[in-house]
């Protein structure tokens, strides 16, 4: 049984992009056969985000619009046993494509694949309609900022009236010390306030910004906490239960040291 | 009145109109009303032309006579014949009660959402509306009635846009809307007083309500019931 899950968010930047690399990663890790579509035509980064970039040739609106075969436009990635990209085309906009012709190209690459990802973007118009189209079930990436938080609502909101009632919460970018101090919305207070099934949370992690920029997912090298979570999320979709990081380990000498002697609270 | 004017054809733009004379006996204008038809025989020939009564309220019965006559005649040829003036003002009352009665119906009824109202989502009704759930910011209820929320109202309502609905108001389980309204006074939470609020909540489900032109929110109990329906 293969499922195509959507990567969406409403609000820009807060890691649509990176969580499906770092989760399609994971899950090719696992075995699995996945397929990574990039549905930000015009706007496209998937592909700089894994690194893929310069093996475009032909694209998803080329395939749209029968100029190619779709096993053309697929690009393999060689580190990772069973990982494709469907790339976007980038000279494009988001009216390019339909929601029908997402919707049955979804249905295509669901025969030959386990996983089919679809990186959404931003916004609520045509491109995200397009995105959601052919979905099974969605993730939904938020911060624990405000802003994001009232954007994954709206999305929430969209998603329960076109028809995907399986969606999940991943919130990425949180800082434990902000959230102690009492500047940042807990883990608690967003799940409370969207009312939707958590399936990960992601602490913020520099190695994110360093790995991104170097199209190598962070999932893929075992030390940073991030890729970590990462791995888990793919876990949890799978269906496998995972215990949660313990995000409130510091890596701060000084805390370890209290911790120790019992200091820490 | 001299006899022959008990029935009188003028003819119009767009056809004829038959005045009847209001008082004389029935019998005696249909007497009248075939004569006259014989007499405008030639005058209408060859032609089309719609029928219209005036000058008497007429019964079903006395509707029927006239129509008779008019099917079982051959000086004329008719292409529509008007509806009967009593019957056009007895029609408009009865759909006027009708809508009314409807309108009064629909302002008693209530609409029940199960479930969070999301940003986005608006949710309009005519009656009551209750939501089971949150309502979040960003979500909008817009009732003629009064709306309950059993969850945290954290978006904007508005109640009683219905005039005729008397008292509108609006219940949570916990108050924290973006704004509220009732009628056409909308209110903000006062800066900074929204956690006083919040607090307020704490100790039961407050009761947002309007009078003398301003937006009242405290707690339901008969102090306030009694402000509020005063």
């Amino acid at each position: 049984m293969s499922e195509v899950i959507v990567i969406t968010s409403g609000k820009g930047g807060v890691g649509k992009t990176t969580t499906s690399a770092n989760v399609g990663t994971a899950l090719a890790l696992q075995g699995k056969r996945v397929v990574l579509i990039d549905a930000d035509i015009g706007l496209r980064n998937l592909d700089v985000v894994m690194g893929l970039e310069n093996r475009i040739v032909c694209d998803l609106v080329d395939v749209v619009e029968g100029r190619c075969r779709l096993n053309q436009a697929l690009i393999k990635d060689k580190r990772f046993e069973g990982l494709y990209l469907l790339p976007a085309a980038q000279t494009r906009d988001k009216n390019a494509v339909s929601p029908e012709q997402m919707k049955k190209l979804c249905d295509t690459l669901r025969e030959d694949f386990d996983y089919v990802l679809v990186d959404c973007p931003a916004g609520i118009e045509q491109g995200f309609k397009n995105a959601i189209a052919g979905a099974d079930r969605a993730l939904i990436v938020t911060t624990p900022e405000v802003s994001a938080v009232r954007d994954a609502d709206r999305i929430i909101g969209l998603l329960e009236s076109n028809g995907v009632s399986n969606m999940h919460l991943i919130i990425n970018r949180v800082r434990m010390h902000m959230v102690k101090r009492g500047d940042m919305m807990a883990v608690e207070d967003v799940v409370g306030f969207l009312a939707v099934g958590l399936i990960g949370v992601v602490p913020d992690d520099e190695n994110i910004v360093i790995t991104t920029n170097k199209g190598e997912p962070a999932t893929a090298e075992g030390t940073s906490l991030a890729g970590k979570a990462f791995r888990n999320i793919a876990r949890r979709v799978l269906g496998e239960e995972v215990a949660y990081i313990d995000l409130n380990t510091s890596h701060n000498i000084v805390d370890r040291i209290k911790k120790v002697f019992g200091f820490s609270n | 009145m001299r006899e022959e004017n008990l029935v009188v054809f003028k003819g119009t733009v767009d056809g004829i109109i038959v005045f009847i004379d209001p008082k004389a006996d029935f019998e005696i204008v249909l007497q009248h009303f075939k004569a006259k038809l014989e007499e405008s025989k030639k005058f209408f020939k060859g032609t089309k032309v719609s029928v219209r009564f005036k000058g008497r309220v007429l019964s079903e019965r006395e509707q029927g006579k006239l129509l008779e006559i008019l099917t079982n005649q051959e000086s004329i040829h008719i292409s529509f014949i008007h509806p009967f003036e009593g019957e056009i003002k007895e029609e408009k009352t009865e759909m006027l009660w009708v809508r009314e009665q409807l309108r009064s119906f629909e302002g008693s009824m209530t609409h029940f959402h199960y479930g969070i109202v999301r940003s986005g989502h608006h949710i309009e009704y005519r009656g009551n509306v209750v939501v089971l759930g949150d309502v979040n910011p960003g979500g909008l209820i817009s009732a003629g009635g009064n709306v309950i929320i059993l969850g945290a109202l954290k978006g904007k309502v508005c109640a009683g846009l219905d005039e005729k609905v008397p008292h509108p108001f609006i219940v949570s389980t916990s108050m924290a809307p973006i704004q509220i309204g009732i009628r056409s006074v909308i209110a903000k939470a006062p800066e900074g007083d929204a956690e006083a609020l919040y607090r307020k909540s704490e100790n039961g489900p407050l009761i947002a309500y309007l009078q003398d032109g301003q937006i009242y929110m405290d707690q339901i109990d008969l102090k306030t019931l009694n402000h509020m329906l005063k």
